[in-house]
């Protein structure tokens, strides 16, 4: 089919282009994955009673459980790049364009207050989260309402809709600090010869940014990226905090359920065996994605 | 001072107006939830579950703080100081080494790097049973040793790859012509590499410390 095939290649040439534009590719899928997979959440529920098997044992290769997996793996395959996708990489950018290279008194004081969210616990802060975001005595909705006249009634943890958002929400705020520190410790390793050299040959403050400071920082930028897509795929004390893997168990992770399986239903070899093919996965996924990006030499 | 200069003074200030204003919000937008929470450790109950919110408590209940300073609680954040320090500083010197041999040689091929994080893919529930059987055999439960063991264990990956970005950043030409002049490997390691990647250093083992004393 002559369609298919063109599909098919675009979805390559975009793959091909950069290992960031992987990481999107992904979230663009996710998106149907879960309108296709709402009306199985429900039926998660119940099958998660059906793990214990009269024997005891557990199989992940078993026939009802490897769709629930899967499932689990597309919300983490949206979820995890949804923190690197470009729109946040631009808001990063912007940040340490900020504390670098513009004149501004108290600059220190700002990176320093910059560090606070990463510095708290994850846990004290996701607890912290969700009374912000609760829809009586939390702040989010009433600052919210400054804007839109009345305060909104969203019920940010509870509303499957909103549960991701705000997830991400927690997860940008609670991680920015790290990209942006680590990225600013970066630049600050940016040779100024280049810099002032390019200036002198009268290239823009864009131009200098785009093919000199980017490219220079660009080993950190891959590892970063790298490693907060590793972490949030294993993503477990914000979402414990803020949602518990609910409503239902709509924004339940791969960590989550194996906290479920293991402390809480005591399968331990099924846990093991979720943390093998989990593993694995991952492994795969940065394996690819560091054999087509520059990173590995 | 003719005119021209002035308006482009004037310009330059409304300029830089603008980025204070701009960082100000940013700062603002990251700080509140850090503020709510500090606030709702000196609120009283009823102000925590007040319907609309209090922004400002009426008054600073120190009862929370108190009970924090009679209690274990003090042993406990000491105990999470003495771990993450003496974890972080040897996870930087091994991983610093790491790093160094991985950026600049072939170490253990093309997939050692993925192999070393695999270490952090792998869910920390999924570690927490195991770890747990093979603490009790060496007798390693509830001992400083084990736990500083354990995070040095845990933050490494972490340290090997960002230093390893942070040294790929170096020009190699450097080392060499360090070497040229007679520098043996670790002289150039220490003398030339580490001092020009001390910036990354310095962010790398702050989040390292941030994670093990959490």
């Amino acid at each position: 089919m002559p369609i298919r095939k063109s599909s098919k290649s675009s979805i390559r040439r975009n793959v091909d282009r950069s290992p960031l534009q992987a990481c999107i590719a992904p979230a663009r899928v996710n998106f149907s994955f879960v309108a296709r997979y709402i009306p199985g959440t429900l039926q998660l529920a119940s099958e998660r009673s059906e793990h214990h098997n009269a024997a005891g044992e557990h199989s992940i290769f078993r026939s009802v459980e490897l769709p629930a997996l899967i499932y689990r793996w597309a919300i983490l395959a949206g979820l995890g790049p949804h923190a690197v996708n470009r729109r946040n990489f631009a808001a990063y950018s912007a940040c340490f364009r900020t504390c670098v290279s513009w004149p501004i008194p108290g600059k220190r004081i700002f990176a320093a207050i910059m560090v606070l969210p990463t510095v708290i616990s994850p846990i004290v802060a996701g607890a912290s989260w969700r009374l912000m975001f609760d829809h009586q005595f939390g702040p989010v909705n009433q600052i919210l309402g400054w804007f839109t006249g009345t305060p909104p009634l969203i019920l940010w943890t509870t509303d499957p809709a909103f549960v991701y958002p705000a997830i991400i929400i927690l997860e940008v705020w609670a991680h920015t600090p790290f990209v942006f520190l680590l990225l600013l410790a970066a630049l600050a390793q940016v040779d100024r010869n280049l810099v002032d050299a390019a200036e002198l040959e009268g290239a823009s403050k864009w131009t200098v940014f785009w093919k000199i400071i980017l490219p220079a920082i660009r080993p950190v930028l891959y590892t970063v990226a790298l490693i907060r897509f590793v972490d949030l795929m294993r993503m477990f004390d914000f979402i414990y905090a803020l949602t518990q893997g609910g409503p239902g168990t709509h924004s339940e992770t791969i960590s989550l359920y194996m906290y479920v399986q293991g402390f809480q239903q005591f399968a331990t070899s099924y846990t093991g065996a979720l943390a093998f093919v989990s593993i694995v996965a991952t492994a795969s996924f940065v394996y690819l994605l560091t054999r087509r990006g520059s990173l590995s030499r | 001072m003719n005119s021209s200069y002035a308006k482009r003074t004037a310009k330059k200030r409304w300029r830089l107006r603008l980025r204070v204003a701009l960082v100000r919000a940013i700062t603002t937008v990251f700080v509140f939830p850090v503020y709510w929470l500090f606030m709702t450790a000196f609120k009283s109950p009823e102000e925590t579950f007040a319907n609309p919110p209090v922004w400002f408590p009426s008054s600073l209940n120190f009862t929370n703080f108190s009970a924090m300073l009679e209690g274990d609680d003090l042993r406990s954040i000491f105990n999470s100081l003495v771990i993450a320090t003496i974890s972080t500083i040897i996870a930087m010197i091994l991983g610093s080494m790491a790093a160094y041999s991985l950026a600049r040689y072939r170490t253990g091929g093309n997939n050692m790097s993925i192999g070393i994080m695999s270490l952090r893919m792998v869910p920390p529930m999924a570690l927490a049973f195991p770890l747990f059987l093979m603490f009790a055999v060496f007798g390693l439960i509830d001992s400083y040793p084990g736990l500083i063991i354990l995070y040095i264990a845990l933050n490494l990956p972490y340290v090997v790859w960002v230093m390893r970005g942070f040294i790929e950043d170096i020009a190699p030409e450097l080392e060499q012509s360090a070497l040229i002049d007679g520098c043996t490997r670790w002289q150039a390691l220490l003398y030339v590499v580490l001092p020009m990647a001390r910036a990354g250093m310095m962010a790398t083992a702050v989040f390292a410390f941030v994670y093990a004393f959490n």
